[in-house]
C-alpha cells in the first residue's frame, strides 16, 4: 500500500509525468514505427504476390491457353495438308503441348497448394467433367485437372491422325472428340486460370498507418504545449525534432504507398484492358482456325452460327482495345503507340475479310474442298498483327509492378528508422527538463 | 490443483510444439488418366415425332430411263447452274469416306452421286464430272435437316444446316422421316439388316446371338436402330455420328455397336479385332435416296438412274466395293403401283 502511494505520488509531480510522458513518447514511437513498416511490408508482399506468384500463374494461363488454341488448329490441319506439310504441322502441334506441359509446370511451381487424388479424380470423372468449365475450382485445382486431361488430348489426336492418314474414316472422330475435349473444357480451364484483378489492398490509400501517424504528431505536439507551460521554453528542440522526423516518415509512407497503388492499378487496368483481352483474341483467332476447320472435316449443327459469333466476339473484343487509347488518359494507362494502332487496324481488317470468307463457305459459291482447306491451313490468323503489341503489353505491365516495387524499397526501414530516431530525438529533448526536477 | 496446473502447462507446451512443427507436405498424387467422352448428343435428337403415318415410302415413277434427253425443270435447273450438292455420311468406310488431304469421296454411295451426275450433266465431260458434285458431309443424327423443306423450315436448327439436293447416306426408307423431315425416298439401292460388331474375345463370355439384354449398344441418334436396341432389352448408348461409336467401343465404352451390317463390314475393316455378329432378331431395311418433297423432278431423275442400273450394274457396283458378299438392289413400290 505504502508503495502504491510512493508511486502515485511520484507521478503526480512533474518529474513524475514527465518521466511518463517519455513512456508514452518511445512506445509511440516504437508503435508507429512498426505500424509504418508492417504496413510498406504488407503492400510490398502483395505486390511481390502479384509479381511473382500471380504473374506466374497469369503469364503460364496466356501461354497454356495459346498453345492448346494452337494445338486445335493445328490437329486439323495435319489431315488437311500433304507432303513435308504433314510432318511440320505435327511438329507443330507436339510443340504447342509441350509448351502447354511446360506452361502448367511453370504455374504449379509458384502454387504451393497440392489438389489430393481423389479430388483430381473426382473432378475429371464422366460426370463432372460436363460442368468443370462452369465450376469453382482453385488455381491448384484448374492446373491438375489440365495436366491430367493434356495427355489423353494428345492420344486423341495421335490416334485421329493414325486412322486418318489410312483414309479410315474413324479417324475423323477422334479428331473431333479431341476439338471437343479441348475446345469445351480445357480452354476455358486454361482460360480462367488468369487472375487480372491485383490482390485486395495493394491499390488503397494506407488509412491506418497514416493515422497512425497522425497521433504519434499530435502526441508529441500535446507534450510540447505541456512542457512549455511548465518550463517557460517555447520550444524543446529534441521534441521539434522528433516532430518533424515523424513527419517525414509518414509522408515518406505516403508517398511511397501512393506511388506503389497507382503503378499497381495502372498495371491492373492495363493487364484488363489490353493484354488479357488481346491474349484472348489471339488464342480465340486460332480457336476459331480449329473450329473453321472442324466444320469443313466435320460439319455439325450450328456450324455457320458458332463461327459467325466466334468472328462477332473477335470484332468486339478488337473493338473494345482499340477504343482504349481515347479512354486512356481517363485509365491512366499508357495509350497504344502508332505500331499498335496500325496493327489492331490490321486484325480488324482480317477478322472482317475472315467472317466474309465463312459466310461464302456456306453458301451456294461456296469454293472447292481444297481450296477451303488451303485457305485454313495457309497461315496462323492474327498471329503478326497481335504478337508483338501483346508482347509490349505484356512489358508495360510488368514494368508497371516494378516501379510499384521499386517506390517501396526501402521505405519499412526508412520509416522505422526514422521513428527510432524521433524517440530518441525525444528522450534527448525530454531527459534535462526531467533531470531539472530531480 | 496441482494436476490442472500440469495439464495446463502440458498443453501449453503441446500447442506450442505443434505450432512450430511445419506441415507435412501432401503425397504425391497419382490421379487415374480420365476417360474420353464421344461428343454429346443433345436437342436435335429430341425433336418430336410425329405420330402416326401420314406421308408415303412409295416413290414416283420416272419418265423412262433412257435418260438421252436433256433433262429440264424446277431444282434441276439450278443444280446445271452451279453444282449437284450431296449430303453423304463421309465417315461409312464402302459406302462414302472422304480423304481429308483431297476431299474426294469414295464408296458406292459415292459412285452412285456420280451416275446421277452424268444423268444431270449429260453434255459436259464425263472426266470433269466429278468436279460437279459437291460432297457435304452428314453426320448421322442431322443429315435430313439439310434438305430444303416446309417441315425443315419450321425447325430453327435446320436453318444452320448447310443446305444439300440429295441425301446419300444409308438413310433407312420410313415413312416416320417423310412425315417428319418432308422428303420423299427415291427407290432403294441397298437392303441392309440390322447386325452387332464387338469385340472377338466376347464372344467366350457374352453371345450376341442370343441376345443384348442389359448390354449397353451403342448407335446412331435418331436412327431406326437405336429405338431397336432398347425394344430388345439394351442399353441404347445414342452418338451424334455412328462412328463415334467405334470409338467407344475401341475403349470398352460400350458392350456393342449396332447398325445396320454395311457400316459394320466398314467398321470391322478399320478395326480387324471385332466381329460381326446378326441382331438376335432379323430386321431388314432398305436404303434410299432422299430428295426434298418440293422436287419431284429429281426424285424422278434419280429413280431413272437407279432403274437403270438395276441388275448387272448395280451388282458391279456391289461387287467393286462389298467383294463376294450376296447383295441384292431391293424392288422398286411407285405411287400408283
Amino acid at each position: 500500500m505504502a508503495l502504491r502511494a510512493a508511486v502515485a505520488a511520484h507521478f503526480r509531480r512533474t518529474e513524475g509525468k514527465l518521466t511518463l510522458a517519455v513512456a508514452a513518447v518511445l512506445v509511440a514511437a516504437a508503435v508507429a514505427g512498426l505500424v509504418g513498416a508492417l504496413s510498406i511490408g504488407q503492400r510490398a508482399d502483395l505486390l511481390a504476390d502479384l509479381a511473382d506468384r500471380r504473374g506466374a500463374v497469369n503469364a503460364a494461363a496466356g501461354e497454356a491457353y495459346r498453345a492448346l488454341a494452337d494445338a486445335d488448329a493445328t490437329s486439323f490441319s495435319v489431315v488437311l495438308v500433304s507432303g513435308e506439310k504433314v510432318a511440320a504441322q505435327q511438329r507443330a502441334f507436339r510443340d504447342d503441348v509441350v509448351a502447354a506441359a511446360a506452361a502448367l509446370d511453370y504455374a504449379t511451381k509458384a502454387v504451393p497448394e497440392v489438389t489430393p487424388t481423389a479430388r483430381i479424380n473426382e473432378l475429371t470423372s464422366q460426370a463432372r467433367r460436363a460442368y468443370l468449365s462452369t465450376g469453382t475450382l482453385t488455381t491448384s485445382e484448374r492446373l491438375a485437372v489440365l495436366s491430367s486431361l493434356l495427355p489423353v488430348y494428345t492420344g486423341l489426336v495421335e490416334a485421329g491422325w493414325v486412322y486418318s492418314s489410312r483414309v479410315d474414316p474413324v479417324g475423323t472422330s477422334y479428331l473431333n472428340e479431341a476439338s471437343l475435349l479441348v475446345r469445351e473444357t480445357m480452354l476455358d480451364l486454361a482460360k480462367d486460370l488468369r487472375d487480372a484483378n491485383p490482390p485486395e489492398g495493394v491499390d488503397s490509400f494506407p488509412w491506418f498507418a497514416v493515422a497512425v501517424g497522425l497521433a504519434v504528431v499530435l502526441l508529441l505536439v500535446g507534450i510540447q504545449r505541456y512542457l512549455a507551460r511548465r518550463t517557460r521554453r517555447r520550444f524543446n528542440i529534441g521534441m521539434l525534432v522528433a516532430t518533424a522526423l515523424t513527419l517525414v516518415a509518414f509522408g515518406w509512407l505516403t508517398a511511397a504507398s501512393l506511388v506503389a497503388a497507382t503503378n499497381a492499378a495502372a498495371s491492373a487496368r492495363l493487364s484488363a484492358t489490353r493484354l488479357v483481352p488481346l491474349t484472348e483474341i489471339r488464342a480465340e483467332a486460332r480457336n476459331l482456325d480449329g473450329a473453321q476447320a472442324r466444320a469443313l472435316i466435320f460439319p455439325l449443327i450450328g456450324d455457320l452460327d458458332d463461327l459467325t459469333a466466334r468472328t462477332d466476339r473477335l470484332q468486339d473484343k478488337l473493338a473494345a482495345v482499340r477504343s482504349t487509347p481515347t479512354d486512356a488518359a481517363a485509365l491512366e494507362i499508357t495509350p497504344l503507340d502508332v505500331a499498335g494502332l496500325h496493327a489492331l487496324d490490321g486484325a480488324v481488317v482480317e477478322v472482317e475479310q475472315w467472317r466474309g470468307e465463312i459466310k461464302r463457305d456456306f453458301s451456294a459459291t461456296r469454293p472447292q474442298y481444297a481450296d477451303v482447306a488451303a485457305a485454313i491451313t495457309a497461315d496462323e490468323e492474327l498471329k503478326d498483327e497481335l504478337d508483338g503489341v501483346i508482347a509490349t503489353a505484356g512489358r508495360e505491365v510488368d514494368q508497371s509492378i516494378v516501379d510499384a516495387r521499386a517506390a517501396l524499397a526501402g521505405t519499412d526501414v526508412g520509416v522505422a528508422v526514422l521513428m527510432a530516431a524521433a524517440g530518441a530525438a525525444a528522450l534527448a529533448g525530454l531527459w534535462p527538463r526531467i533531470a531539472e526536477y530531480r | 490443483m496441482r494436476t490442472t496446473t500440469r495439464l495446463a502447462a502440458a498443453f501449453l507446451v503441446l500447442a506450442a510444439t505443434t505450432a512450430c512443427t511445419p506441415a507435412s507436405r501432401g503425397a504425391v498424387p497419382r490421379p487415374s488418366a480420365p476417360q474420353p467422352q464421344p461428343p454429346a448428343v443433345t436437342s436435335v435428337a429430341a425433336r418430336p415425332r410425329s405420330t402416326g403415318c401420314q406421308g408415303t415410302t412409295d416413290s414416283l415413277r420416272p419418265d423412262g430411263t433412257e435418260l438421252v434427253r436433256l433433262p429440264r425443270g424446277g431444282v434441276i435447273d439450278r443444280i446445271r447452274g452451279r453444282q449437284l450438292r450431296v449430303g453423304v455420311s463421309q465417315t461409312a468406310a464402302k459406302l462414302s469416306s472422304r480423304d481429308l488431304r483431297t476431299g474426294a469421296v469414295a464408296g458406292l454411295e459415292a459412285d452412285l452421286a456420280l451416275e446421277i451426275a452424268k444423268a444431270i450433266f449429260p453434255d459436259r465431260d464425263p472426266a470433269r464430272l466429278p468436279g460437279q458434285i459437291q460432297y457435304v458431309a452428314m453426320p448421322t443424327r442431322d443429315r435430313f435437316l439439310a434438305l430444303e423443306t416446309d417441315q425443315n423450315g419450321r425447325f430453327p436448327p435446320a436453318g444452320n444446316v448447310a443446305k444439300v439436293d440429295l441425301i446419300i447416306a444409308d438413310a433407312s426408307v420410313t415413312c416416320e422421316r417423310v412425315d417428319t423431315f418432308g422428303l420423299r425416298f427415291s427407290v432403294p439401292y441397298l437392303e441392309t439388316r440390322q447386325a452387332l460388331l464387338t469385340y472377338r474375345a466376347v464372344a467366350g463370355q457374352w453371345d450376341p446371338r442370343q441376345g443384348i439384354t442389359g448390354k449397353s449398344v451403342c448407335s446412331g441418334a435418331g436412327t431406326v436402330n437405336l429405338a431397336r436396341v432398347t425394344e430388345h432389352g439394351g442399353v441404347a448408348v445414342p452418338v451424334v455420328d455412328t462412328t463415334d461409336c467405334l470409338v467407344q467401343l475401341q475403349r470398352h465404352q460400350v458392350d456393342a455397336v449396332s447398325t445396320d451390317d454395311v457400316i459394320l463390314e466398314g467398321f470391322h475393316d478399320q478395326d480387324p479385332n471385332t466381329e460381326i455378329y446378326p441382331f438376335p432378331v432379323e430386321i431388314k431395311d432398305t436404303a434410299a435416296v432422299a430428295v426434298s418433297n418440293r422436287d419431284p423432278e429429281l426424285t424422278r431423275l434419280v429413280n431413272a438412274v437407279l432403274e437403270r442400273m438395276r441388275g448387272k450394274p448395280m451388282q458391279d457396283l456391289y461387287r467393286k466395293w462389298f467383294g463376294d458378299r450376296p447383295m441384292v438392289m431391293p424392288p422398286a413400290y411407285y405411287e400408283g403401283g
